[in-house]
């Protein structure tokens, strides 16, 4: 656990937040109010997860940081085990979602940054993009009332629309057999995702590959992108 | 990827103990606040916004922020209940809250929405105690005028005592128009019915025309519709203080209670006795150094009052004054100036009340000000003097008892002494506000004891 919160570099978050918050912002028109409501201490950041999920959890650690927050995000230990991916993450605070993750962090007197609606909500189809409540979700509840820390919500509206995610079916995910190889029992289908696929696919194809390789590269690339998000 | 427009709000903390005790509470608070619809959507039609509110935005930064309050202090309690039921019903009758102002590339274009998107406890804040820091604090908060309702109270309760703080964006409000504001809101209070929205106007360019004749309007209609980004202009100081920003971004002010009989005489002829004062106390100090009232050419008034008059046409008068002038002469300028006031005296506008400085070209307005913004040392001194008869009238909730009116607004930069009257009849205040970087304090404490025995506050 020492560890987890020590990878954290503030040197990593400013440089960042030099380049990459002026591009967020100037791409995505971000726009911020009740900002003042971020203070240092021990606090949990608590917000909705949308496609967009990449935008919404840099653009907070951003304004945290200019706020001069210590904060740490709750990630998906599936994350931390893709080696490059797992170091970036680190650097910027994330840890793994646990509840000993999580009282460490409190118990430093950083902020915790928790999207409790997951990729469940943050798949949800773009007809559902205005439901942004996660009734499924206790576990974050739970760590307030137990460590009786402030839980500062915040709300991302927009974000939902980087990457519209445009149906989710249980039918597809049982014609692309992902119950039986990956788990999942319903499958959600982006723009972006069919995009890839199709151009990961014929690029393939387009380097002299076999047709079953590009096939298999779209195939991969299709079902892949919604849960790296 | 799309580059969808993003929208980030941070909510107020929900606090063990206070807001929630377990974790159904919690969850159920967060879903509730998740699923709410609180960015302005619906239907929503134009509000223009007229050249100074223009001006405010242009000139708006993390330093300066345009916000103007009223003050309420009282000797008793007041239910929480009632004062967040009253504002609930108050955002619903009265459009001008449910405004928002769209930053776009050439100009800012605000709406106002049929619907709000925000409740009552979100615009009400309330403390425990009494602080002259947190009011502080709270006054010289930004208003995010894209999101939020440009209007925000704060009562501060500490045993009997009470304070109430109705803060607003003078992009929203003028001095009038936030009289106004409140009236309908102690109307509520008060338990009267408030049938359906309250009709508001704004300032049509038919108005203008009647006032400025044809040809400034016809200016004033190409500048704009012309495509130009607004151009900078001097900057400002305001009174809400951020310390760590350099002292001449300050506005100091000074509230004085002016109620009672010694002061009878100075509320009565307030701007005749107000003007003489300042006019005698500048001669006195017989020199250069520091700031005196001149008496402006005819040519260069309409200048000097765009540039030093900040508050509503209907309330406000600037005043220009030669030196050790008999008293009946600054009593017949004083009418005179008052002529033009009549007209107005029965309007109450929430938009575009300053024609004179709506009608100014911005280039004309900054060349004609950087002598007197850029001067080494101060040469000038414009008062201003609001001499309300809406503020002072207006009703305020009938049970508020030992009822304190003081005002804060915001001056121009520049060397002035800004006099602003206010309160219900027999507990007025006076409030001074000046730039300590162009105004010495001698100066002011020298005004305040001329006022007719004014005692110094503690």
């Amino acid at each position: 656990m020492e560890k987890e919160t020590a990878a954290r570099s503030l040197k990593w978050i400013a440089s960042l937040e030099r380049w990459l918050w002026p591009v967020l912002k100037t791409v995505f028109r971000i726009e911020v109010s009740g900002e003042h409501h971020l203070r240092p201490g021990p606090a949990l950041i608590i917000a909705n997860h949308n496609s967009g999920a990449l935008v919404e959890s840099h653009s907070l650690l951003f304004l945290c940081f200019q706020k001069g927050l210590t904060v740490f995000g709750l990630n998906h230990k599936a994350l931390f085990k893709i080696p490059l991916v797992s170091r970036y993450f680190r650097k910027i605070g994330a840890v793994t979602a646990s509840r000993e993750a999580a009282a460490q962090v409190l118990r430093e007197n950083a902020s915790l940054l928790i999207f409790p609606g997951g990729n469940r909500q943050a798949l949800r189809p773009l007809s559902q993009s205005h439901v942004n409540s996660f009734e499924w979700a206790k576990g974050w509840a739970a760590l307030a009332v137990t460590h009786q820390a402030p839980v500062v919500p915040v709300k991302f509206t927009g974000t939902h629309g980087i990457n519209p995610i445009l149906f989710s079916s249980r039918l597809l995910a049982k014609i692309l057999v992902l119950p039986w190889a990956f788990g999942v029992s319903h499958f959600p289908l982006s723009l972006a995702q069919a995009l890839l696929s199709l151009a990961v696919g014929m690029g393939v194809m387009g380097l002299g590959a076999p047709l079953w390789s590009g096939l298999l590269a779209g195939y991969l690339v299709f079902c892949f992108p919604p849960w790296c998000r | 990827m799309i580059p969808a427009k993003v929208r980030i709000k941070v909510y107020p903390p929900f606090r063990f103990g206070v807001d929630f005790s377990t974790s159904e509470d919690l969850s159920r608070l967060m879903n509730e606040l998740m699923d709410r619809q609180d960015v302005p959507a619906g239907e929503k039609r134009k509000y223009r916004l007229n050249g100074l509110e223009r001006f405010m935005l242009a000139n708006e930064h993390e330093r300066v922020a345009y916000n103007s309050q009223f003050v309420f202090e009282f000797t008793h309690p007041v239910s929480r209940e009632k004062l967040l039921e009253t504002t609930e019903r108050w955002i619903s009758v009265f459009p001008p809250v449910r405004s928002v102002i769209e930053r776009r590339l050439f100009w800012d274009q605000r709406f106002v929405y049929r619907r709000a998107w925000f409740s009552s406890r979100e615009i009400f804040h309330f403390e425990d105690r009494i602080s002259q820091e947190a009011i502080d604090r709270f006054c010289g908060r930004h208003f995010d005028l894209a999101f939020e309702p440009a209007v925000r109270f704060l009562l501060q309760q500490e045993g009997d005592r009470a304070r109430l703080i109705f803060n607003c964006h003078h992009s929203l409000f003028d001095g009038a128009g936030q009289a106004y504001a409140f009236e309908i809101w102690s109307k509520i209070y008060n338990g009267s019915d408030v049938q359906g929205e309250v009709d508001v106007k704004a300032f049509r360019y038919r108005f203008v025309r009647h006032q400025m004749g044809w040809k400034k309007s016809l200016a004033l209609l190409w500048r704009n519709f012309s495509l130009k980004p607004p151009r900078k202009m001097p900057k400002l100081g305001t009174l809400n203080d951020f310390p760590d920003q350099g002292e001449d971004r300050l506005v100091s002010s000074v509230t004085l209670d002016v109620s009672g009989e010694p002061y009878q005489d100075l509320r009565s002829q307030f701007l005749v006795k107000a003007a003489e004062v300042v006019d005698r106390v500048l001669a006195e100090k017989g020199n250069r150094e520091d700031p005196f009232i001149i008496y402006a050419p005819a040519g260069l008034r309409w200048v000097m009052k765009a540039h030093s008059t900040f508050q509503n046409a209907v309330v406000s008068q600037t005043l220009f004054f030669g030196r050790n002038l008999p008293r009946d002469e600054i009593k017949r300028r004083v009418e005179q100036k008052s002529k033009g006031d009549i007209f107005l005296e029965n309007a109450r506008f929430l938009f575009g009340t300053l024609p004179l400085s709506y009608l100014t070209p911005s280039r004309k307005l900054e060349k004609k000000l950087r002598p007197f913004d850029q001067a080494e040392s101060p040469i000038t001194c414009t008062m201003l003097a609001v001499h309300a008869p809406i503020p002072r009238a207006f009703p305020v909730p009938k049970d508020w008892r030992d009822l304190r009116i003081s005002a804060r607004g915001t001056l121009m930069r520049s060397p002035c002494i800004g006099l602003i009257l206010t309160g219900q009849r027999g507990r007025e205040t006076l409030t001074i506000e000046y730039l300590p970087s162009l105004v010495s304090k001698a100066t002011v404490e020298l005004v305040m004891r001329r006022l007719s025995t004014i005692p110094t506050p503690p």
